[in-house]
């Protein structure tokens, strides 16, 4: 949910109280009364009303940041990212000395090199023993690889890729649309978009540009780059 | 009113403190805001004649040399070899090109450019935080003490409402002319311990106007792909793209909303043009340099970073923040300035041939290509050591030959945007530790940064929560002009 009930969360002392005691008693007691089992607190904290709420705000919760009365979006971190793109596009990421389809979350350390794309989004060198070391800022570096970058650039014209299977099939528009905001957004698409989606097809030099321009705007956009 | 009209010329926006007061006064007497800022505007276009420039909007570009962790004032800047040798050190003062002024011989390609720069000699305040580094760093780069400062003289890590540096207002009010990044800052962030990046950003004023951080290796290749056009992907075509990424961001204004407060939509605007220009990407080539000029810089990572931030000076970049490549970490093998454990083997052999080679460089490369009238360059750490050999004064042990943390007197070197040249601004005492003539606070040195890009340094900008701040509670030192 981006924040602790004591946040940090690793910097427990007096003087850094939890915002909500109740609620950290109460889960405290739950998780030692299920024998420390993690799947049943998460569980319970997944299937909760606060952690599913909307990112929508109302002008008595707007200003808060502390007390989970909505969700807080937060840029995927780099791994995740990384991932997401890896799936979206269906082109994996390629790192060295590990099997093929490693994915990034499950990279032993930060020694394991890639393009260069987990360093710039964040992902902690481990100098310091500090979960602050993890950065999941925006910045104006961030939107040119994402723009422009080789990680997106090359995932979408991966020959083995999603879109050049899509184009290989010979899917109707629709399909192909269908497909990409379900790989990227994890829903269907709303009529309008269809129509935006289409037309940008039909406009496009060929359907294999077209596609992959609808894949690149979709991966760009803040609907697929946070968690929310 | 009238008083408005006396304003010396302005080439920003925004309005000083005791404009702010002013105008104060004038709702008063019945004059509304706009009509002040209407006044204003007229104001901006006449320079007063009486008041000498001093300075006023010389520079388009600064670069700091931001020589993190505290170099020896006494064995780089400001030689003291009639001090006793527990002060004065190994090194003996050499001659320079300007009669009078001396230098150590650990600078002796400096001591051929001195005609350029104008040392000050008693940069001096006391900093927040025990004098660790991080709290001088911050004070050093954003002109203000820290909010919040813990009991081991630890900050917070960087924080939204820090006040911004100075690279951040400096994009805010001096944008580049042309589609360029307004402030860059390289090879890597200011950093103590767990502490990264405080101060390195734009804090309260919002993320669209931090730097851009080029966290690579000038020394190595540097990674330009994100500014290289695809083949595949022609301008025409990124500007497909762009129209139809907006397009589906408009069908979903919650989300939309998120990438507000990240301020996504300016990092992309911004990305797209530079990425459409190629500008950047031509002056982060390296590459388009001769072998000589490289050799001359030095091989190494500071002296390339220096050369780039020429580079990107000359592509349009208003504020280049190159940070000491190496932080402390109490290795006496790594070129960190932070001399605590051995002092003059490393300065000698390691960290100054290389900040010898950059800043004489970077000042004679500026000459001879006419750009250093226009260009403030600044080499200054946070702090300076501490005269007296072997003794502790934050609180770390020092070895007999280690020089400890001393913000009470120390050197800066400023060049550039009518800074007279050959010149020795403020005097230390004899010992180096504390200043006999015109003491320099860190603040008045960041009011002349602004006062050379013709940014009035009093002027007032809204915080996080629309309490006005001024830029820097400084003035510009009018005697180094």
């Amino acid at each position: 949910m981006g924040r602790g009930i004591i946040e940090p969360v690793d910097d427990i002392r007096t003087s850094n109280p939890p915002t909500n005691p109740e609620l950290l008693d109460a889960l405290t007691k739950d998780f030692v009364e299920s024998g420390f089992n993690l799947k049943h607190i998460m569980r319970t904290i997944a299937h909760s009303r606060t952690y599913q709420q909307s990112i929508k705000t109302n002008k008595w919760n707007k200003a808060d940041k502390i007390n989970f009365s909505h969700a807080v979006a937060r840029r995927l971190t780099a791994e995740q990212l990384l991932d997401a793109i890896g799936v979206a596009t269906g082109s994996r990421p390629r790192f060295e000395a590990v099997p093929k389809n490693f994915r990034a979350v499950q990279l032993p350390d930060s020694k394991v090199k890639d393009d260069g794309f987990l360093k710039l989004f964040g992902r902690p060198e481990r100098e310091t023993s500090c979960e602050c070391e993890r950065t999941t800022e925006v910045s104006l570096a961030h939107a040119m690889n994402l723009i422009n970058g080789p990680t997106v650039a090359d995932a979408l014209i991966d020959p083995e890729g999603r879109i050049a299977k899509l184009v290989k099939t010979g899917s109707d528009d629709r399909t192909v649309v269908e497909e990409l905001y379900l790989a990227t957004l994890s829903r269907l698409p709303q009529e309008n978009e269809y129509a935006v989606a289409i037309e940008h097809l039909a406009n496009a030099e060929s359907k294999e540009e077209g596609t992959q321009d609808l894949l690149w705007a979709l991966i760009n956009s803040p609907a697929f780059l946070f968690n929310r | 009113m009238l008083s408005l009209s006396q304003i010396p010329g302005r080439l920003c926006d925004g309005f000083s403190r005791r404009e702010f007061l002013r105008v104060g006064g004038a709702a008063m007497l019945g004059i509304s805001l706009p009509q002040v800022l209407s006044l204003q505007a007229k104001a901006n276009t006449a320079v007063d004649p009486s008041k000498p420039l001093n300075g006023w909007g010389k520079a388009n570009s600064v670069i700091l040399l931001f020589l993190q962790g505290g170099p020896s004032h006494l064995d780089i800047w400001d030689p003291k070899p009639d001090a006793p040798s527990n002060i004065r050190g190994e090194f003996n003062p050499i001659p320079t090109n300007v009669d009078g002024i001396q230098l150590s011989e650990t600078m002796p390609r400096l001591a051929q450019q001195m005609d350029k720069a104008c040392l000050i000699r008693s940069v001096s305040y006391t900093p927040a935080g025990l004098f660790n580094h991080t709290a001088a760093m911050y004070q050093m780069v954003t002109g203000e003490t820290p909010d919040k400062v813990a009991p081991s003289g630890q900050l917070d890590p960087p924080s939204p409402a820090d006040h911004p540096n100075a690279a951040a207002h400096i994009a805010n009010f001096r944008p580049p002319d042309e589609p360029m990044l307004a402030a860059v800052q390289l090879p890597r962030p200011m950093q103590e311990s767990n502490i990264i990046g405080k101060g390195g950003n734009a804090g309260f004023l919002g993320r669209a106007y931090d730097p851009y951080f080029l966290f690579q290796d000038p020394n190595q290749d540097i990674n330009l792909d994100d500014l290289t056009l695809r083949p595949e992907v022609p301008p025409v075509r990124l500007k497909r793209r762009k129209s139809l990424l907006e397009t589906i961001n408009a069908g979903m204004p919650e989300i939309d909303k998120v990438a507000d407060s990240y301020a996504l939509n300016e990092y992309y605007e911004k990305a797209y043009n530079l990425i459409l220009s190629q500008r950047a990407r031509n002056a982060f080539d390296l590459s388009q340099e001769s072998d000589e000029m490289r050799d001359k810089y030095g091989r190494h990572t500071f002296g390339q970073s220096a050369l780039l931030a020429r580079r990107l000076v000359e592509a349009g970049t208003r504020f280049v923040q190159v940070n000491w490549p190496s932080v402390a970490n109490g290795d006496p093998n790594t070129t960190a300035w932070d001399t605590h454990a051995t002092n003059f083997g490393p300065l000698k052999n390691l960290h100054c041939p290389k900040l010898d080679s950059a800043v004489s460089s970077l000042l004679e490369d500026l000459h001879q290509r006419g750009m250093l009238d226009e260009t403030l360059v600044l080499a200054i750490g946070e702090f300076g050591r501490s005269p007296r050999m072997g003794i502790s004064t934050s609180g770390n042990s020092n070895a007999p030959d280690g020089r400890d943390h001393w913000p009470y007197c120390y050197t800066g070197l400023i060049a550039g945007a009518g800074v007279k040249g050959g010149q020795v601004y403020g005097k230390s005492d004899a010992t180096g530790s504390t200043p006999l003539e015109n003491p320099v606070h860190p603040r008045d040195i960041l009011a002349t940064v602004y006062h050379t890009l013709g940014i009035d340094p009093h002027t007032i900008v809204l915080n996080h929560l629309e309490q006005p701040r001024e830029l820097v509670k400084g003035e510009p030192i009018a005697g180094i002009f």
